[in-house]
């Protein structure tokens, strides 16, 4: 139990650092402004509509925040770690009584706090904005911006496994890739009964990546439709546990690498 | 040597990159309460040796025990305190924020007058809100120095502390030393210079290549010579 409560410690101070470097780094500040600038011209275009103007806020909204947080996960997960790694900034607190474990998990905090932030923050102007179009902020969009922040777990811990690995623009681009492939598995489906017998790599491909389908609720928003207690649950731990396992991946290669 | 007495016990260490061999076979033991030079030219393997023992890096072969645990085991490293070679640090923030995070990180209690005292003892005493990007390097190598110095620990490793400091400074450095060894720590350096060896130093290994040359005290090595 004190060894348990050893690890958390070490990646609490791991995650609060990091979160103030993320912070230091002044990229919420960039994103926060193009967001805000997106917002705008979805205010435009909510003019130019007859008839609700608040759906149309709102898809420009819930597009917005999940496209800014995606990058902003996917950014800091490539750049977090290895930025560390190659400057050697990351031998120091290595040599203190701090476990791998807790260091590759607390930066992943890190960045999952930063990504919760700006997430308030987004949701915080796309309100302002829906008021300005006589929307509501309705129940379905907590839930969508909910899920927007378990599919930036998931983002984050597939950008900081592949850092291990590549160099930070070569990990933010995989992990978008990545994430492309994520939001189009019904289609990798649909490609494999298309293939038939031959569809081996479109199963492999299937299986190997996250339903990230399941975690977009903007139709559900525009309508006012929010998911069940139980379905919100469900889709939440179905992207913190796939965020877990690559999470799990990462610290195993991470654990025993000379760096 | 009674393992009571034993701080580092370094048993058939090898280490190589690829095919390179870093590190052949290390094998000996640092006393504890004594302060050992690692000596040799640039690429010999001392930061790589360094890195071993604090777990940064991983033998390929052989074992390191630090006051009887295994390198490998995080705790092992609650009684050391490291300074790099170079000054690796992130710059983006003050003095005291930085002895403040590797306080937390080790796990010391810390108060604010700790912070002022660890920067006092280098000569940085009222810089503690100052940012570490307008340091010197003369001053980040004390910054270096005090988070080392953190926390009261039984062994101190310090990577060439000593180089590109100016004269002033390196005496400072030097009455550090000789002022931990007074406390009876245990104190891993490696150096160039064979006068700081020789006058900081009990026992010496030189490595050479990756390979240990020599290993025994200033002494033996002068008759050596």
């Amino acid at each position: 139990m004190r060894l348990v409560m050893a690890y958390l410690r070490q990646s609490a101070i791991v995650a609060q650092y990091a979160f103030q470097d993320l912070l230091r780094e002044r990229i919420l500040y960039n994103i926060f402004f193009v967001s805000l600038f997106m917002l705008f011209f979805g205010y435009l275009a909510a003019l130019l509509v007859f008839g609700h103007q608040d759906r149309v806020m709102l898809h420009f909204g819930i597009m917005i925040n999940a496209i800014s947080l995606f990058f902003v996960a996917a950014g800091a997960g490539a750049r977090l770690l290895r930025s560390e790694v190659e400057q050697r900034i990351s031998y120091l607190p290595l040599s203190r009584p701090v476990s791998r474990v807790s260091y590759f998990f607390g930066k992943w905090v890190g960045i999952a706090s930063f990504c919760a932030l700006n997430l308030l923050l987004l949701t915080g102007v796309l309100y302002v904005a829906l008021r300005v179009t006589d929307g509501e902020f309705n129940w379905a969009l907590v839930q969508a911006t909910a899920l927007i922040w378990a599919e930036t777990l998931m983002v984050s811990s597939v950008a900081m496994l592949l850092s291990i690995f590549f160099r930070q623009g070569l990990s933010m681009m995989m992990c978008l890739s990545y994430l492309f492939l994520a939001h189009n598995h019904e289609q990798i489906e649909f490609l494999k009964k298309q293939a038939g017998e031959s569809g081996l790599v479109f199963e492999i491909l299937k299986n190997m990546t996250p339903n990230a389908q399941v975690m977009l609720l903007d139709t559900r928003v525009y309508y006012d439709i929010p998911l069940s207690g139980f379905e919100l649950f469900q889709r939440m731990g179905y992207g913190v546990l796939w965020a877990l396992f690559f999470m799990l991946l990462g610290n195993a290669f991470f654990y025993r690498r000379n760096i | 040597m009674s393992n009571e007495l034993v701080a580092v016990d370094v048993k058939g260490v090898d280490f190589s990159i690829g095919k390179r061999k870093i590190l052949k076979g290390l094998q000996f033991q640092i006393k504890k309460g004594s302060v050992f030079a690692v000596v040799g030219h640039n690429g010999a393997g001392k930061t790589t040796f360094f890195h071993i023992l604090l777990g940064i890096k991983f033998q390929d072969q052989g074992s390191v025990d630090i006051f009887g645990q295994s390198n490998s085991d995080w705790r092992a490293r609650s009684k050391i305190g490291y300074v790099l070679e170079r000054p690796y640090l992130n710059l983006d923030q003050e003095l005291g924020g930085f002895l403040k995070y590797h306080a937390k990180l080790s796990g010391i209690p810390y108060a604010h007058a700790d912070l002022a005292h660890a920067a006092e003892q280098v000569g940085l005493q009222g810089h503690l809100e100052q940012s570490l990007s307008t340091f010197s390097k003369g001053m980040l190598q004390k910054a270096l120095l005090a988070q080392a110095s953190l926390g009261d620990p039984k062994m101190l490793v310090l990577d060439e502390p000593m180089s590109g400091l100016d004269p002033v400074s390196r005496e400072i450095e030097k009455a550090q030393i000789q002022k931990w060894r007074d406390m009876g720590k245990t104190i891993i350096f490696s150096s160039h210079v064979m006068e700081d060896v020789e006058q900081l130093a009990d026992d010496v290994m030189i490595l050479e290549a990756g390979e240990m040359k020599f290993c025994g005290s200033v002494k033996e090595w002068r008759a050596s010579r």
